[in-house]
């Protein structure tokens, strides 16, 4: 899957979800599955507010974490596929009805 | 079938789990009157069986037997204990010194021989448990359901000393785990059934409340009461 940097990420809207020990456990009340978040991990979920793109949460992990902005990029974007796969989080369609 | 007949049964059945201090609640079982022009607060449908929960009465329709009927009471109170704080696990709890020891596990992880080898009368529980917040403090009561020694749980409650995660070994040991560990460990044997996700939200809540509040441990133990031995007081 690839994403276009001005997509914005959101939550799915279906999930429960609750911080714990530093870390976010999620539950997908469909089929009873839980997931859970590290630190970095419950960060950017915190941040997924159906407006960032990727770019940005990647920008706030920089600054949070001092890890270069390059390897922000590339995790957030790995974190954000695996949390897609997972149907944890979404993208919302650009306007006009674009996908990628 | 005979629903009179149900219902004196489960009547009895209960009796010991009644409390006639509580509110007045109608329950309807198989009378074949028509509320589907009523929307319920909360509604369940297993096999033919269909749970309806209005705000001064309850309805069970299609219910076939006690077992069915049992099941259906299961259902319900999870969704009741959402807003009493409070959840059903399987898990056997017994009593030892005013404290409730409550050991979570699927079929075959070892709730009822750890309710074999203690005390009579000790065990509130050897299939599931009820654990609530009440004025800050976690208790575990027993249940009326049927586990595998086929006998109802007792009326009874204590706060909890602690929540064990059975493990069968060749010794015993008990280890302390974090609370993270402990709602993963919760999590799978928790009995819930509604897929709505504000219900599931607010289970989440509980359990989470639950998990940091209340001591957890791995109980790793031989099939015998020396388990007992390496339990925190």
């Amino acid at each position: 899957m690839t994403t276009m940097p001005s997509v914005s990420w959101q939550k799915n809207p279906a999930l429960a979800w609750r911080e714990i020990d530093d870390e976010t456990v999620i539950i997908s009340p469909n089929d009873s599955v839980m997931h859970e978040l590290n630190e970095a991990g419950s960060f950017l979920w915190k941040n997924i507010d159906g407006k960032k793109s990727a770019a940005e949460l990647a920008e706030l992990l920089a600054e949070n974490y001092e890890v270069s902005p390059d390897i922000a990029l590339s995790d957030t974007e790995a974190l954000l596929e695996e949390m897609s796969s997972r149907k944890l989080v979404m993208t919302i369609p650009a306007a006009g009805g674009a996908r990628s | 079938m005979s629903d009179s007949q149900l219902f004196i049964a489960a009547s009895e059945r209960y009796s010991a789990f009644s409390d006639s201090t509580a509110r007045p609640v109608t329950i309807a079982l198989n009378d074949g009157a028509d509320r589907e022009s009523v929307l319920p607060e909360f509604g369940y449908e297993f096999e033919g069986a269909v749970l309806r929960a209005f705000a001064n009465e309850i309805r069970f329709d299609g219910v076939e037997n006690q077992y069915a009927l049992d099941s259906m009471i299961r259902v319900f109170l999870t969704w009741k204990l959402l807003s009493h704080s409070g959840f059903l696990l399987h898990a056997a709890t017994v009593m030892r010194s005013g404290k409730a020891y409550v050991f979570m596990g699927r079929s075959g992880a070892g709730k009822s021989t750890v309710a074999s080898l203690s005390p009579e009368g000790s065990v509130l529980t050897d299939e599931i448990s009820l654990l609530r917040r009440e004025n800050g403090v976690w208790r575990a009561y027993g249940t009326p359901f049927w586990g595998e020694f086929r006998a109802a749980g007792s009326n009874t409650s204590a706060p909890v000393a602690g929540v064990f995660r059975l493990l069968q070994a060749t010794e015993n040991r008990v280890e302390a785990v974090r609370p993270v560990a402990i709602l993963r460990a919760l999590l799978p044997n928790v009995l819930f059934f509604s897929a709505e996700p504000a219900a599931n939200r607010r289970l989440l809540d509980i359990l989470s409340e639950a998990a940091e509040e209340v001591p957890g441990y791995n109980l790793a133990f031989r099939k015998n009461a020396s388990f007992w031995e390496v339990l925190p007081a």
